[in-house]
């Protein structure tokens, strides 16, 4: 099992994409080594790619839900891309809003709205 | 990508012994001839494809036995034929464990990828539910095939109990730590849920999943 997972830095955006199938530990190290990037150097925009997972339970997404948060605290704004119509659907019959956290059909569009005025939250 | 020889040939197995049993569809001759053993996903969904066409043309009473011919006839390089999973759940890595079983079991089921998914973060729900309160404990995926093709997800742990259940499956109880919310977030999913827990007396919880094949 992979014990971390890769944030990359393109100019002044974080990007993350999850391949691997996520454990609590790794949620809570990808938590703080996003903060630790942002402290290091401010980013515009943080996007975390999940096109390649097939489950996110209330937990991970609460998880999403924070990091976007703090990274709001720190002047980033964080959109979760690529979510399939699987983990979209059972979500809401779940009763989780994905009010927490912006998202975007894939990482394109994710790049495309960053670089665009933002929205009103 | 052009499958192996090697994996040509069993795929080739694998589709004269459905052919023996059920009229196979241009659909899924191709399916089965382009999938990769090694490839899970395509492994995954080739096996749900098969069964549910198995119980749309034959009927779900026959899926067992015709996917026993077909692991006979590729020696069992795919594992198509169900079977129930003991889990034990006590770390973080016997959670990862049990959700990918779960999505692999499913599969076998003719669960499509929404099912699937559903099924698998049930089981994420209720593991996760064990590792932070019970510390340890089991998770049972059982397998049905009649009258109608179904998984059940069955937790159970020798924890603390839930003492306020009626609350908590209400939504009138919040904790901080999102316990009400994974287990009414598996009830609102599920076909059937049971939960049975008091202090003292650890947790039950039975969740039913119908395969959406139905004949």
């Amino acid at each position: 099992m992979i014990d971390r997972i890769p944030i990359l830095r393109i100019r002044d955006l974080l990007l993350v994409s999850i391949q691997a199938d996520l454990h609590d530990i790794l949620v809570e190290q990808l938590q703080s080594d996003i903060l630790k990037e942002l402290e290091r150097k401010s980013a515009r925009g943080l996007v975390l790619d999940i096109s390649a997972m097939q489950v996110l339970d209330t937990y991970t997404a609460r998880a999403f839900v924070h990091t976007a948060q703090m990274a709001r605290l720190m002047g980033t704004r964080t959109i979760v891309s690529g979510m399939t119509p699987a983990i979209a659907l059972t979500l809401t019959e779940m009763g989780f809003t994905a009010s927490g956290f912006e998202t975007a059909l894939d990482l394109e569009s994710a790049l495309e709205a960053l670089s665009a005025p933002e929205m009103d939250l | 990508m052009l499958a192996s020889k090697s994996e040509g040939d069993l795929a080739q197995r694998l589709l004269a012994a459905l052919e023996a049993s059920v009229t196979v569809p241009a659909r899924l001759r191709q399916e089965i001839l382009s999938v990769s053993a090694s490839n899970r996903e395509q492994v995954e969904n080739m096996a749900a494809s098969i069964v549910r066409h198995i119980s749309l043309f034959a009927g779900s009473a026959n899926v067992l036995s015709i996917l026993m011919k077909l692991d006979v006839a590729t020696g069992g390089a795919f594992v198509l034929v169900p079977r129930d999973e003991k889990l034990r759940i006590d770390n973080e890595a016997s959670l990862v464990v049990a959700r990918r079983t779960a999505i692999t079991l499913a599969s076998k089921l003719g669960f499509g990828p929404v099912e699937r998914t559903k099924v698998a973060t049930a089981v994420s729900e209720l593991a996760r539910n064990i590792v932070m309160y019970a510390g340890s404990g089991e998770i049972r995926l059982v397998v049905s095939l009649t009258p109608r093709i179904s998984l059940t997800v069955e937790a159970r742990d020798s924890g603390p109990g839930i003492a306020n259940i009626d609350q908590i499956l209400g939504g009138g109880f919040r904790s901080n730590t999102g316990l009400g919310m994974g287990l009414r977030g598996v009830k609102s999913i599920a076909s059937d849920f049971a939960l049975q827990s008091a202090p003292g007396q650890g947790t039950r919880v039975r969740a039913l999943f119908l395969s959406p094949v139905q004949r």
